[in-house]
């Protein structure tokens, strides 16, 4: 069977891809956040994991508001990047795992979780700064499974569903005929908020209590409601729910290895984190 | 309208000609005012959403920072000293 040998959490914020393309990363601004990820780099060079699923929101690429899946997963044999409107340069196409993406799909919709799935799926940078930061350079030794979620419009999927839906991709891999050694990412977040009066809102000890629970006590981040989510973590702060998916489908004995938390990214708390699991 | 700034072509075209622009996709006089104005405040109070929002102020070459300023009536440098306050 595959096995999910770790989770790590991410941002995903355009601005780091705009760092990456201008190769600003040992600049002071920049350096705090990108000397982090080396650990990371670390790990997954000695795991070599072949897949990578990777938990993130669209942000207008693939959906236009009038028509926005609650949890999609992509079932392409590659994912392409676009120009989402601010110039940043389309990346290359992400080589895709049909057979895993369908079976995940269907796994997921036995265990009650009724999924869009995208033959074809465009991938922004919710998808793409996560392999940047941890897959640098062109050389991606990965398989890529693009899970979308709807954090744009609301209603968005509860928190404890995000959690549960975790669950069900963690079995889902585990009766995956194959040897598959696969890597989870939860991206997005930590607090910030976009839009409004309240733009520019981070919340500090929301965000080390999210890091924390992420590891001993998701459920505890999974009874807040979206609406809890939104004052605590800002509008755009409920993007821990993919956190929570991540970590829902780490079914093993978990063990922190790397944590990394900056303030402030563009508008963002950053939060890293690497989390192995064993079986 | 913001979605189809996607697309360079479209951004090219907005920036020729904005009201133009706008009465292609049949926006009211309130609407069209508010796009011209970059008034990010009232397009989020007619139901936009800022991540289709950022498409338009990045054509007027503004980041989330000059977008966050804008929004609370405050300038860059005190919108980025509200964000390094929250480091506590």
């Amino acid at each position: 069977m595959a096995r999910i040998i770790g989770g790590i959490t991410t941002s995903h914020i355009p601005a780091i891809g705009a760092a990456i393309a201008k190769g600003l990363q040992q600049e002071a601004y920049w350096k705090p956040f990108f000397d982090a990820y080396p650990p990371v780099h670390d790990w997954l060079a000695e795991h070599r994991p072949d897949v990578a699923i990777v938990v993130y929101n669209d942000h207008g690429l693939n959906y236009f508001l009038d028509t926005i899946p609650t949890f999609s997963i992509g079932a392409a044999e590659e994912y392409h990047n676009e120009d989402e409107g601010w110039g940043l340069r389309p990346v290359a196409p992400f080589p895709g795992f049909p057979e895993l993406s369908w079976h995940l799909i269907e796994s997921a919709v036995d265990d009650g979780f009724d999924i869009t799935m995208c033959q074809e799926m465009l991938v922004d940078h919710g998808f793409v700064v996560p392999h940047q930061l941890l897959w640098p350079g062109n050389d991606r030794p990965i398989k890529s499974v693009p899970v979308c979620i709807n954090t744009v419009i609301h209603p968005l999927p509860r928190p404890d569903r995000c959690l549960a839906l975790g669950h069900a991709i963690g079995k889902a891999v585990e009766s995956f005929p194959g040897d598959e050694k696969v890597v989870i990412l939860g991206t997005g977040g930590l607090s910030h908020q976009l839009d409004g009066e309240r733009a520019g809102f981070i919340n500090r000890e929301f965000d080390l209590q999210c890091m924390n629970a992420i590891v001993d006590d998701p459920e505890w981040i999974a009874r807040h409601s979206i609406l809890d989510l939104v004052e605590k973590a800002g509008a755009q702060g409920v993007e821990v729910i993919q956190w929570l998916i991540m970590r829902g489908a780490l079914l093993g004995d978990i063990t922190e290895l790397h944590r990394n938390y900056h303030i402030p990214i563009s508008n963002t708390g950053a939060g890293l984190m690497l989390l192995e699991n064993t079986r | 309208m913001c979605y189809s700034f996607n697309k360079e072509t479209n951004r090219d075209e907005f920036h020729a000609d904005p009201r133009a622009y706008c009465q292609k996709f049949a926006l009211d006089q309130d609407l069209t005012a508010a796009v011209l104005d970059a008034d990010v405040l009232a397009l989020l109070n007619a139901g936009g959403s800022i991540y289709y929002l950022a498409k338009l102020t990045g054509i007027l070459g503004w980041d989330m920072q000059d977008v966050g300023a804008r929004q609370s009536g405050i300038t860059r440098e005190e919108f980025e000293a509200r964000l390094y306050e929250a480091r506590g």
